[in-house]
């Protein structure tokens, strides 16, 4: 458990002597997992490669949730999404030891999802039922200050249906941008795409959300 | 993609920099240029503000989202497990409670164990137990080569081991000799019956001797036994 401890140690070090940044910038950066820790995630990812299987663990809890509703924007069945986690997350156990620090240590797990996620797609062409996920059921959780819950969960019930209503692309490229906060360039590399499609092709699917989220709750303007 | 691959003609070309300027994803050089653009330009700022809220709630969205089920990480973790308990050097290996007798089972069982280590091993075993099918195989489909009764083997019989010099006698069993008696006889010459009886009652008896004086005292061992054997008369090779 020696590597965990010192990852963990090193974590809180960068946290101690992050640089504060914009209210808005610190608020996004506050809910990304990624931002602010690559050092720890390095750590991690190496004592993986070790074969620390607790490191392993810590960098699972890390990314189950991102890799699991990245993969539901491509598959939307659930159970298909779950093995294709587990795919993916096999790969980086068997594969931390090839990482080759050139991107992103998510760039590179969100990758691993992404061809095992085709993959699954291609093998399953057959068989596959386009299930809507609809996290809505997922969403509604037990309030603990119940108009500011509801409220809420109304927003993401919302938001979710208005992405569900996206094409996978659109909806892929949104949650990258908004969710994953990757850059243009780690995007166009991740989906191997032009640097300017990437660009447009968030502008129009920003678009599109707009439009999906105005017609399913017409009361509240989005902007 | 049916959406076109250029922006709208009458929007700023900054617009296309403004997801990543909210989310902070923009390098320092894009960063200062939109920032100068953004002084200048309502619109733009507008769209940043759009762009801003809406990330928030795709961020919420996604925060308040699913998570696979619980026991997919056990599956995981204990997938895992098996693949390092696989992969293992022999120094850290350990002995199972189940297996673990004690004393000289458990060195028999850890070297044993320590033989199968190396990852070739099960590939030569099983090389080593086909062959030796084979050869069994092939070994039993050959023909005897040791003919006694004919050139073309006919009424041979097969020896797995050296040639042995036998004899034969031909034998009449009396009428009233019991099974049992026959075979304490048949034991004290070291013979047994190979074929009969014959029209007349005859067996053939082969002892395993060929010298003259063991012959003779099986011969007069036989000849002591009346009661069992009537009549004893010795087969020219």
């Amino acid at each position: 458990m020696l590597p965990l401890l010192r990852a963990r140690l090193k974590c809180a070090k960068a946290s101690a002597t992050r640089t504060p940044t914009l209210p808005i910038f610190r608020t996004l950066a506050a809910m990304d997992t990624t931002h602010g820790q690559s050092v720890t995630e390095q750590d991690l990812l190496a004592s993986v490669a070790e074969g620390d299987m607790g490191s392993f663990e810590e960098l699972y809890q890390r990314y189950e949730k991102r890799v699991f509703q990245y993969i539901c924007t491509l598959l939307r069945d659930r159970t298909a999404a779950e093995e294709v986690v587990a795919d993916t997350m096999l790969a980086v156990w068997r594969g931390a030891g090839s990482f080759s620090h050139t991107s992103r240590i998510s760039t590179w797990i969100l990758g691993i999802a992404r061809h095992k996620a085709l993959d699954a797609v291609r093998r399953n062409a057959r068989r596959q039922q386009d299930v809507e996920l609809d996290h809505a059921a997922d969403l509604a959780q037990p309030n603990t200050c119940p108009i500011d819950q509801i409220q809420r969960d109304q927003l993401a019930v919302v938001t979710q249906q208005a992405m569900n209503r996206l094409s996978q692309d659109h909806r892929e490229i949104l949650r990258l941008v908004f969710y994953e906060d990757l850059s243009y360039e780690d995007i166009a590399a991740l989906l191997d795409i032009p640097v300017n499609t990437v660009k447009t092709r968030v502008f129009y699917a920003k678009q599109q959300l707009k439009q999906h989220l105005s017609s399913l709750h017409p009361e509240e303007p989005v902007t | 993609m049916s959406e076109p691959n250029t922006l709208p003609p009458d929007i700023h070309p900054t617009i296309a920099l403004l997801p990543w300027y909210a989310t902070g994803a923009l390098s320092d050089a894009d960063k200062a240029e939109v920032s100068r653009h953004l002084k200048t330009c309502a619109s733009c700022r507008a769209e940043l503000d759009d762009l801003t809220r809406i990330g928030r709630r795709i961020k919420a969205t996604a925060d308040a989202g699913p998570k696979p089920s619980a026991h997919l990480a056990q599956s995981i973790f204990a997938q895992m497990r098996q693949e390092a308990e696989r992969g293992r050097p022999s120094s850290q290996s350990s002995v199972s409670p189940r297996t673990n007798l004690g004393g000289p089972f458990t060195a028999i069982d850890t070297w044993l164990r320590g033989l199968f280590i190396p990852q070739w091993v099960p590939t030569l075993v099983t090389i080593l137990l086909v062959a030796q099918l084979g050869l069994l195989v092939w070994h039993t489909s050959q023909p005897s080569r040791l003919s006694r009764n004919g050139e073309d083997g006919s009424n041979s019989i097969t020896g797995r081991g050296l040639p042995i010099q036998t004899t034969r006698f031909r034998i009449e069993i009396t009428p009233t000799a019991s099974m049992q008696n026959v075979r304490t006889v048949l034991a004290e010459v070291h013979g047994r019956l190979v074929d009969g009886p014959d029209s007349e009652g005859l067996y053939i008896m082969e002892v395993a001797a060929s010298d003259p004086l063991s012959l003779d005292k099986y011969l007069q061992t036989l000849r002591t036994h009346g009661d069992v054997i009537q009549r004893v008369d010795k087969i020219a090779p």
